[in-house]
């Protein structure tokens, strides 16, 4: 249960924050829509990998999966934020 | 491993943590909605302990309230660098609530002084200190922070992990979802315990979505608001939070006196056209060529909308004004979300019918623990010890709130006004009567007797609240009286429902066959 709980609070912040600035740096909308998109998906998306995490048979694969999945969304992040896409 | 088995697997693995994660935040979780549920009548409950103690001269005109404003000023001395905010008298408060962030005095080092006072719109008279009625304000904070240092994360964490129990509620349920939407099996305790948690949790689902989405947002945007300005912002919060739609002042008093009579003739101006009473004043630099007047009231064109002006005192010019027309996504979707949670869209109806789901969800939480401690009982996983924690818990917590409650609506009504830090004595009383329940829970044996040793006095302090009242005031009411009997009839309705419990409880205790959960051995 702890280890799901910590893996499950912590990636699923990282992977959230990290999604969310994603959209928002994507999405063709107006800048207050984007943020409170962002704001409305974020949480959803936190509890929603917390589950997964939860789900999961183990908690080494499922802390691999988010950490993929986090590695990925930080690539595309640094792109968007530094890489002038 | 085949998909159908890993399916189960992981669906086994989601009751473990639905189970777990459910009684480890239960009691913080029904604290806040039992306070949430209570606080939805925040406004009844304020003009309920204040109203009667003063007779508001009804039929008389309200005094301006830029004199209610000078005259309190001659009183308090203003730091002007800070706010001086006044929340007018009218639906949700009886009394105007004027707040002056005072001038500290030579070498104090503090914290910020603030004035709160209970003005008379009829007279300009101070009442009392806006802290003596402390009861509605108790409350609420207690829904959002429980009253303890780093609360608001606590009650934000609680709430995430309340999110999580929501979804995998839904992905356990999902295929039984609607097949057993009326399921309600009577004959065995556990079935009926489950089928009553189920039937709960799946009509108030998008209820309980809706609270757990916008409590996060008001406990915990924070965290993505810091993660929004330094990524997306250069860390410069102010950029970020005008393209949320807020307006920020930052201009400080520039030295040079001004009249503030403009002000005042903008606010009767703006109430003139916008149609509805002004609610919330809030002065910038206030007597200075740098004041700024914040005005804000309902907006009856939007859902769950608010009006809001900046407007420049000295130059005569407008800021920032947000209505229907001018809007920011942010703003009304915080607005809406607010309106959502405290149910101000609509009437007292609505709010009654929040009012029963809350504690609906509260009773959810109460069955969800009893469930639990059902199956660790009879899969002997969990030792007498851990048991007997979760249920003591469960008793002194859950049970002792309830009966804390009660005592802190008879503390409110019994106090004398004149009392020092009146608000602190209500708050001490809730501690006590908490922590006494608290202790008891683990120290009386016969755990059925002390829950309806607990229903009854929650029962008779309901009733001598109500009495309390009527021999206080001889019914005199005034204006207020539907609010007042509103109330009254809340807490009867309370002492009636604990009775009732209590009487369920003693059956109980009469048919040996039963099995009782909350007997487990103390720890």
């Amino acid at each position: 249960m702890w280890p799901r709980s910590i893996a499950g609070i912590f990636l699923g912040l990282l992977i959230s924050i990290s999604l969310i600035l994603n959209l928002v740096q994507l999405l063709p909308l107006a800048q207050d829509v984007k943020l409170l998109i962002g704001l409305l998906t974020a949480f959803v998306l936190w509890g929603g990998i917390m589950t997964y995490c939860y789900y999961s048979q183990s908690i080494g694969r499922a802390s691999l999966n988010c950490a993929g999945l986090l590695v990925v969304s930080g690539l595309l992040n640094a792109a968007l934020l530094y890489g002038n896409i | 491993m085949s998909e159908t088995s890993e399916k189960n697997a992981g669906i086994r693995n989601l009751i473990e943590a639905h189970s777990w994660l459910g009684v480890i935040i239960s009691v913080a979780l029904f604290i806040v909605f039992w306070a949430g549920s209570i606080v939805l009548f925040h406004p009844e409950l304020v003009t309920w302990s204040q109203a009667p103690h003063y007779q508001v001269d009804s039929p008389a005109e309200d005094i301006p309230i830029r004199q209610i404003v000078e005259r309190k000023l001659q009183e308090h001395r203003l730091n002007n660098e800070e706010h001086l905010t006044v929340l007018m008298a009218g639906e949700d408060r009886p009394f105007h609530h004027v707040y002056i962030d005072l001038e500290p005095e030579k070498g104090y080092e503090g914290p910020e002084q603030v004035a709160e006072l209970v003005v008379d719109p009829k007279t300009g008279e101070t009442l009392a200190d806006i802290g003596d009625f402390y009861l509605a304000d108790f409350l609420l904070q207690l829904h959002y922070d429980l009253r303890l240092p780093g609360g608001l994360y606590l009650v934000g964490l609680a709430t995430l992990i309340f999110l999580v129990l929501i979804l995998t509620g839904i992905i356990i349920h999902a295929r039984k979802l609607f097949n057993n939407f009326f399921l309600y099996r009577e004959k065995s305790r556990r079935n009926r315990l489950l089928d009553m948690h189920n039937v709960i949790g799946v009509t108030s689902l998008p209820f309980g979505l809706m609270f757990a989405i916008t409590g996060l947002v008001f406990n915990l945007s924070i965290i993505y608001q810091l993660a929004f300005a330094v990524f997306l912002y250069d860390s410069d919060q102010n950029a970020l939070l005008e393209d949320a739609g807020l307006t920020i002042i930052e201009e400080k008093p520039g030295g040079k006196a001004l009249d503030m009579t403009r002000a005042f003739d903008h606010v009767a101006e703006v109430e003139r056209q916008h149609g509805e009473p002004v609610e919330m004043l809030r002065f910038y630099n206030y007597g200075d060529e740098n004041a700024v007047v914040q005005i804000r009231a309902r907006d009856p064109d939007g859902f769950a909308q608010r009006y809001e002006q900046f407007y420049h005192v000295g130059d005569g010019s407008l800021i920032s004004q947000t209505d229907a027309q001018n809007n920011n996504a942010v703003r009304r979707g915080l607005d809406v979300m607010s309106g959502l949670h405290f149910g101000h869209f609509a009437g007292v109806d609505l709010r009654i019918l929040y009012f029963l789901l809350g504690m609906g969800v509260a009773g959810m939480i109460l069955v969800g623990n009893l469930l639990w401690l059902d199956k660790r009982a009879l899969q002997k996983n969990v030792g007498p010890r851990g048991i007997g924690l979760v249920a003591n818990l469960t008793l002194g917590g859950c049970g002792g709130v309830v009966l804390a409650t009660a005592a802190a609506f008879l503390a409110e009504r019994l106090m004398p006004l004149g009392l020092e830090a009146r608000g602190d004595w209500l708050a001490r009383i809730f501690a006590i009567g908490l922590g006494l329940s608290g202790v008891l829970a683990f120290v009386v044996a016969n755990k059925r007797q002390f829950l309806r040793l607990s229903l009854w006095i929650t029962a008779a302090l309901s009733v001598m609240t109500v009495i309390a009242d009527w021999a206080l005031f001889g019914g005199e009411f005034g204006q207020h009286w539907p609010t007042m009997i509103g109330v009254e009839t809340g807490l009867l309705v309370v002492a009636g429902l604990s009775l009732w419990i209590a009487g369920v409880l003693r059956r109980g205790m009469e048919q040996p066959s039963t099995p009782v959960t909350i007997v487990a051995e103390p720890s």
